[in-house]
């Protein structure tokens, strides 16, 4: 199995974890089955609708290692749905933590837009200016999704700055501007 | 009559697959393009809608076609279509939006290019002589698309095969070993997982080729909505091309920015058809390797969407496939809206065309009657 480098670099600020224990392995089959729907992402309605203590759920199948990298990649986006302090502090950290997982860390910028909006601003803006290009676009797009005035500023102030061509392109869309 | 089509949209046939211009159909009013290879493809013709938002596309099969492809686009990103009705010869019905699991046919809503493959049943036959479908729109009218058809005059052999082209788009990077030079080794297991899968209907793999996408690789590394999904599946070449061409990308996207594991043009995609946005299939490999079987699930059960096959039960039970040996569960035994893999073992959960990525789903016998209409097919 390959190990993927950036997880230890992530590991070292103490984001993963081995697979925790659970009292519920119930809710854990019903999360993960929910996440592994070929081309529907699992919605907050469904996931909700699994019981109260979904989003902590939702936090052990994303640092989950022994998990398959899209279930716990689907788990970081759904935490977007369920904004708890701690959750956002974990987000906040993926996303910014540089060398973490490229998936993972894209995931966690959509979960910060949908679940904090503006007040995520800060991180999204690290993100933004992140050496990965992936990062980078799809940060201009959960900006673009939030949609507010500040969010277009931190777009039109990375734009000013941005070299990649794909990454510009995205800002751009993301802004509303014809490419 | 919005209304249905929300409706349906909610399910899965909303997979709602875009693209762009129809490119790459050379065919004339009946030519056949190559008649060696037992198909036959005719240009319908160009058909603009209507004041009721529709619009009624004829088409003829010849005695002995076993199946009929027929395509309409494009309309763009905006707007979705479907299959209002269908009649047969005699105005005989085959299939009406409005009681979809009433008849033994199936039609999906997609946005840009509507594919309809006939019959997606064993208790369907395609009889020979003049058939109608009257197409669907949620727009206003004047909407105009250009419709081809391909006839399958001829069933398939006694082992159908399906050919695979693979093309690697930016995904070394996160899953080293998928490339076009290492991919007869790395990928070996993978193919013969998809084999195992699709054995239950008889199909098997075919040639198999890999390449390396020559194209924007940055771009569709990461496929973000329709548009780009689109735009890629356009890239499949517009020749006379059989094979199922499967994009390995890192990562497919919702709008929202959702991780969707893989994607087919349809159900049905158009199959021996290139230059559409529902020319091939795209699949999310991040997974490779945490769990290949991912993939290897993700390109069968996709192959099958390509092929023509639909869900055997959608996710919260309000559409069904309609082959009888496809188990429809409909035990959502917690009462949360979603039908579970656990609440369907033994009754859909396990097979191929189950909603989620559950071990050890198989092809079968009617889903491999209906694959093997599929242009694709030898």
């Amino acid at each position: 199995m390959r190990t993927f480098p950036s997880l230890l670099l992530v590991a070292s600020f103490g984001l993963v974890h081995a697979p925790l224990a659970h009292a519920d392995d119930t809710l854990r089959a019903q999360v993960v089955d929910l996440l592994s729907a070929y081309e529907e992402p699992a919605t907050a309605a469904q996931l909700r609708a699994l019981g109260a203590d979904v989003g902590a759920e939702l936090l052990a199948v994303a640092q989950d290692t022994t998990l398959s990298h899209t279930r716990r990649a689907g788990a970081v986006f759904a935490l977007g749905y369920f904004p708890t302090d701690a959750h956002r502090g974990w987000l906040s950290a993926l996303a910014t933590t540089e060398g973490g997982d490229s998936l993972l860390r894209r995931k966690a910028v959509y979960a910060l837009a949908a679940g904090w909006g503006d007040a995520a601003l800060l991180d999204l803006g690290r993100a933004l200016a992140a050496p990965d290009t992936q990062l980078r676009a799809a940060t201009a797009r959960a900006l673009g999704r939030i949609g507010s005035p500040a969010a277009q500023d931190t777009l039109r102030a990375r734009l000013a700055a941005e070299a990649d061509p794909m990454v510009r392109s995205t800002l751009s869309s993301a802004l509303g501007v014809t490419k | 009559m919005s209304g249905a089509l929300d409706r349906l949209a909610s399910g899965l046939f909303a997979l709602a697959l875009v693209g762009a211009p129809l490119l790459g159909l050379a065919a004339c009013d009946g030519e056949k393009l190559d008649p060696e290879d037992g198909l036959e493809r005719e240009d319908l013709g160009s058909f603009t809608t209507d004041t009721g938002g529709g619009a009624d596309i004829p088409f003829e099969p010849a005695a002995g076609a076993v199946s009929a492809l027929v395509h309409c686009g494009p309309y763009g990103y905006d707007i979705l279509a479907t299959a209002e009705t269908i009649t047969g010869p005699g105005d005989s019905a085959i299939y009406d939006m409005e009681d979809p699991t009433g008849t033994a046919m199936r039609v999906g809503i997609m946005s840009d290019l509507l594919p309809v493959l006939l019959p997606v049943s064993p208790d369907l036959d395609l009889a020979a002589g003049a058939h109608s479908m009257r197409m669907y729109f949620d727009a206003e009218e004047g909407v105009t698309v250009s419709c081809s058809a391909v006839y399958r005059t001829q069933p398939v052999e006694a082992n159908p095969t399906v050919d695979i082209r693979v093309v690697f788009v930016g995904v070394n990077d996160v899953a080293p070993g998928l490339n076009a030079a290492e991919a007869e080794t790395t990928l070996a297991s993978v193919l013969d997982e998809v084999n195992t899968m699709w054995s239950g209907g008889n199909l098997e793999i075919g040639a198999v080729t890999y390449e390396d996408f020559d194209g924007d690789v940055a771009t569709y590394t990461v496929v973000d909505g329709d548009e780009e999904l689109g735009s890629l599946l356009r890239t499949v070449s517009s020749t006379n091309d059989r094979s199922i061409t499967f994009f390995f990308v890192q990562e497919i996207t919702d709008d929202a920015g959702g991780t969707i594991l893989g994607l087919a043009g349809g159900p049905p995609g158009t199959a021996a058809v290139g230059g559409t946005s529902k020319s091939g299939v795209v699949v999310t490999a991040a997974s490779f390797a945490s769990d290949p079987s991912e993939v290897a699930r993700i390109m069968a059960h996709e192959g099958g969407h390509f092929l023509g096959l639909f869900h055997s039960t959608e996710k919260d039970g309000s559409e069904s496939d309609p082959l009888s040996d496809t188990p429809e569960c409909s035990n959502d035994a917690d009462g949360n809206g979603t039908l579970a893999s656990n609440e369907c073992e033994g009754t859909g959960a396990e097979n191929l065309m189950w909603w989620n990525t559950k071990d050890g789903a198989t092809m079968s016998a009617d889903q491999g009657w209906v694959v093997s209409r599929s242009a694709a097919v030898r």
